[in-house]
């Protein structure tokens, strides 16, 4: 037992630098903006680089060019620095490079509530850039599995060479709490899969669609071609039909691939229980309290925690869902995932408990909202 | 080592995709020349390209080629540079890459990035059919100026020297000094630019005259001149970065602070505490010592805080939890104990106020009160909780208070909470005020 009292960014930052990360670059933003400072406070320490930059532009940029030298990079900003992200997402996407995003949901659209709480940008994590390629997208609940999903999201970026976005919010971020940080779970990052032949080095070759393409970083001996337009796998610009298939469909594939890796929920099932909760984020924790209370007052109810928001872990929710008759999901939103849980469970009654006040759910509104006190059997 | 023109422009890539009579061919085959000069190993250079008609120009080098969004190739050298400090990064960029880019360009000739900038700058946007660009010249036609440019043109060099970049330089692309304009670029120190006046074919030049003597005529309009027109000898940002950070390496890092039970576990299920002051009251940091107290008490706390966008100046809230086994609920329907210390916090809070059931109890500064509330309310005598009148002391006052009141932690948890600061000027501080708030306890109990 080791006992501190610290908040989210703490337990990011941590989670960061015990994952190898060794480059940062961001720019001032509440409710993230603890990172940056952590950050431009800690890599020093250890020969890494921390830079704020003009912008969050700029900011992404030098993070997905630090990566191809082979910097391990972290970024971190709120919703409005995500909206200008969002075209290096795509060209981080294209051209296979590991990252790290943290993103502070605060309250939106656009300037919103800088203080405010929210989860009102989980669709938009997803489908954040053009092309229609989807971000791998993961989220705490608390400050351990803030530690936790940041070692996941390095390891997870460097090993299919994609962006993740850590999706976390205001009230998880500044909320202190105690943990017991011996008992962090935490994820090795292994080092890219590294380019051992000669010259030419083929940048973007793979052999079968899943395949993560071997790396060597910009600086190696031999040439490395980096490009964000459609390639072929020497990195040259190709419209070639048959090249282009290939390679957009690698891109989907090496993700598809690790499938077995990209399901992290938490399944607290209970026997007799006719309703199930499903619920990430912040939510996630007043719904455990939630089902706690109904629990010890003799009710019976289930919760499924998604901490892998994107992909939709289909078949846990499917297994989760297995003889229940509804299903609540609380979100600080209008209703966002609530969509893919009616989406994957056709037919059966989804209820929502939302909030878009800025206020994080209480147990209480999700007993009474998604009426969990009468789910006695 | 020594190397020519072959290692870095790849003779079987020719040749060059621009159109007839485009000048960027002429640019590409200076910067050949160039590197042998510099005399930096081909695998040591990193070429950087955008968007735009010169942006597909990286095919034909044998360096490391990293081919970006439109506008943003400063970015990308940036961050190549900083990652890898050894790297010779150059970028190729339009005018029109400039022109979206012209944030980054600012900025990294202000922090004085150690990159080579080759703005090859046509007057318009060429790949996108002729458009005009921040450099397209007063009364110039474009596709988007059929009556005359009616903006003013930017000069790329004079913006190095505002932004106060170590080097920049202007130079027509037939200039015999190009290549050699170009080695000097790469070789300075510090960020540095070359604004490489040229030719569009297929757009600019059928929509105006150009030639050497209507480029020369603008020159002396606009008073301008070509060869080296900023040198400055500041240390580049890697340099600078090491050195004012050297303090800083082989510090172990900021791990966290354990905190052992030293203290008995007060008996409770489990109490929720809602403070509510104003922003520079230190409600937040004084919520953290208390929130330590109660770890140091075998509890699990929250603290979950809220204020407004303004810094030292309206409401300011910490809600916490207390309870033998983790927290869930970040925040309750109903507080056990609140404690308002200033106007903005009980008035933001007056809708939970009004809520409160008969068994929850609100300890508040007298000139507070009345509150509109069904729970108990304690007055708190503004004599009682004044530490030498000072504003950051009177919420960890009111907590020291509301400890001696209740069993939420023991007076000497919070002190040693209070030790634990990693200030020791605020330790030692707080540590007096809690000190002084013992002893009046002490007397009036």
């Amino acid at each position: 037992m080791a006992r501190e009292y610290i908040d989210g960014t703490e337990a990011i930052v941590r989670g960061a630098l015990h994952a190898g990360c060794d480059f940062f670059a961001g720019y001032p933003i509440t409710p993230s903006s603890g990172v940056l400072v952590r950050m431009m406070r800690e890599l020093p320490k250890i020969g890494g680089m921390a830079v704020q930059g003009e912008d969050e532009i700029a900011s992404i940029g030098m993070c997905i060019a630090a990566s191809m030298t082979g910097r391990r990079p972290l970024t971190a900003t709120s919703g409005p620095g995500i909206s200008l992200y969002s075209e290096n997402l795509g060209l981080a996407i294209m051209g296979e490079v590991p990252l790290v995003i943290i993103n502070v949901q605060r309250l939106g659209p656009a300037t919103g509530g800088a203080t405010t709480g929210a989860e009102g940008d989980v669709q938009f994590v997803q489908w954040v850039t053009s092309g229609g390629l989807p971000m791998v997208v993961l989220s705490p609940t608390d400050v351990a599995t803030s530690y936790w999903l940041t070692t996941v999201a390095f390891r997870l970026a460097e090993k299919l060479r994609i962006p993740v976005i850590l999706n976390t919010s205001k009230d998880l971020v500044q909320t202190m709490e105690t943990v017991d940080v011996s008992a962090w779970r935490k994820v090795e990052v292994e080092p890219r899969k590294a380019y051992a032949g000669g010259a030419p080095y083929l940048p973007y070759r793979f052999d079968e669609l899943g395949d993560v393409p071997e790396f060597l970083p910009v600086g190696a001996e031999h040439q490395v071609r980096f490009t964000t337009s459609m390639h072929d796998e020497k990195g040259n610009l190709t419209k070639k039909p048959a090249k282009v298939d290939r390679t957009f469909r690698h891109l989907q594939q090496k993700i598809l691939a690790c499938q077995d890796e990209l399901v992290l929920v938490d399944r607290d099932h209970q026997d007799g229980a006719l309703t199930l909760v499903v619920a990430s984020g912040v939510s996630a924790r007043s719904a455990r309290a939630a089902v706690d209370r109904v629990r010890s007052d003799g009710g019976k109810v289930s919760i499924l925690t998604v901490y892998s928001v994107w992909p939709v872990p289909e078949q846990a929710i499917r297994n989760a869902a297995e003889g229940m008759s509804r299903i609540v999901v609380p979100e600080m939103n209008v209703g966002l995932y609530r969509r893919e849980i009616e989406r994957v469970l056709p037919g059966l009654e989804v209820i929502g408990v939302n909030r878009v006040d800025g206020e994080v759910l209480t147990p209480g509104e999700i007993i009474r909202t998604g009426r969990l006190g009468g789910a006695i059997g | 080592m020594s190397y020519d023109v072959n290692d870095y422009l790849l003779a079987d890539s020719m040749p060059y995709p621009f159109c007839p009579g485009c000048s960027h061919g002429q640019v590409l085959d200076a910067l050949g020349k160039a590197l042998p000069m510099v005399g930096v190993a081909p695998n040591r250079v990193a070429l950087v390209t955008d968007i735009g008609c010169i942006g597909i120009s990286d095919k034909h080098f044998g360096m490391h080629t990293f081919h970006g969004l439109h506008g943003r190739s400063v970015t990308y050298a940036s961050g190549l540079k900083l990652g890898n400090p050894d790297l010779t990064v150059i970028v190729l960029v339009g005018d029109g890459g400039l022109g979206l880019g012209g944030h980054h360009f600012l900025h990294a000739a202000r922090r004085n990035v150690d990159i080579t900038v080759l703005v090859c700058n046509n007057f318009n946007f060429g790949m996108t059919g002729g458009q005009h660009s921040v450099t397209t010249p007063h009364q110039a036609v474009t596709a988007t100026t059929t009556e005359g440019n009616f903006e003013y043109p930017l000069d790329i060099a004079g913006l190095v020297d505002v932004a106060q970049g170590n080097f920049a330089a202007r130079v027509m692309f037939h200039d015999p000094r190009l290549p050699d304009l170009i080695a000097e670029a790469i070789r300075s120190p510090g960020f540095a630019a070359l604004d490489i006046w040229e030719m569009c074919t297929a757009y600019f030049a059928k929509r105006n005259k150009v030639s050497r003597s209507v480029l020369e005529e603008q020159l002396r309009e606009r008073n301008l001149s070509t060869g080296i027109v900023v040198r400055r000898d500041r240390k580049g940002y890697v340099e600078q970065y090491r050195h004012s950070l050297e303090a800083l390496q082989g510090k172990p890092l900021s791990e966290g602070t354990e905190l052992a039970a030293e203290f008995p576990r007060p008996v409770y299920p489990r109490q929720s505490v809602l403070i509510a002051g104003r922003a520079g009251q230190k409600v937040r940091s004084t919520a953290m010592i208390l929130g330590r107290a109660g770890v140091l008490s075998d509890l699990y706390v929250t603290q979950r805080d809220d204020y407004p966008v303004t810094v030292m100046t309206g409401h300011s809230t910490a809600e916490m939890v207390f309870q033998p086994d983790p927290v869930n609920e970040l925040t309750v329907d109903a507080p056990d104990i609140v404690l308002i210390t200033s106007e903005e916090g009980r008035d933001v809070i007056r809708e939970r106020l009004r809520g409160l059931p008969p068994t929850s109890v609100v300890y508040a500064l007298e000139e507070l009160l009345p509150l509109d509330t069904p729970a108990r309310v304690e007055p708190i005598a503004a004599d009682a909780v004044n530490i030498q009148k000072k504003k950051t002391q009177i919420v960890l006052a009111c907590v020291a208070w509301m400890a001696a009141k209740t069993q939420v932690v023991s007076l000497e948890a919070l002190r040693r909470a209070a030790w634990f600061d990693e200030r020791q000027s605020i330790a030692d501080e707080n540590l007096a005020t809690l000190a002084e708030m013992e002893s009046r306890l002490a007397r009036t109990r």
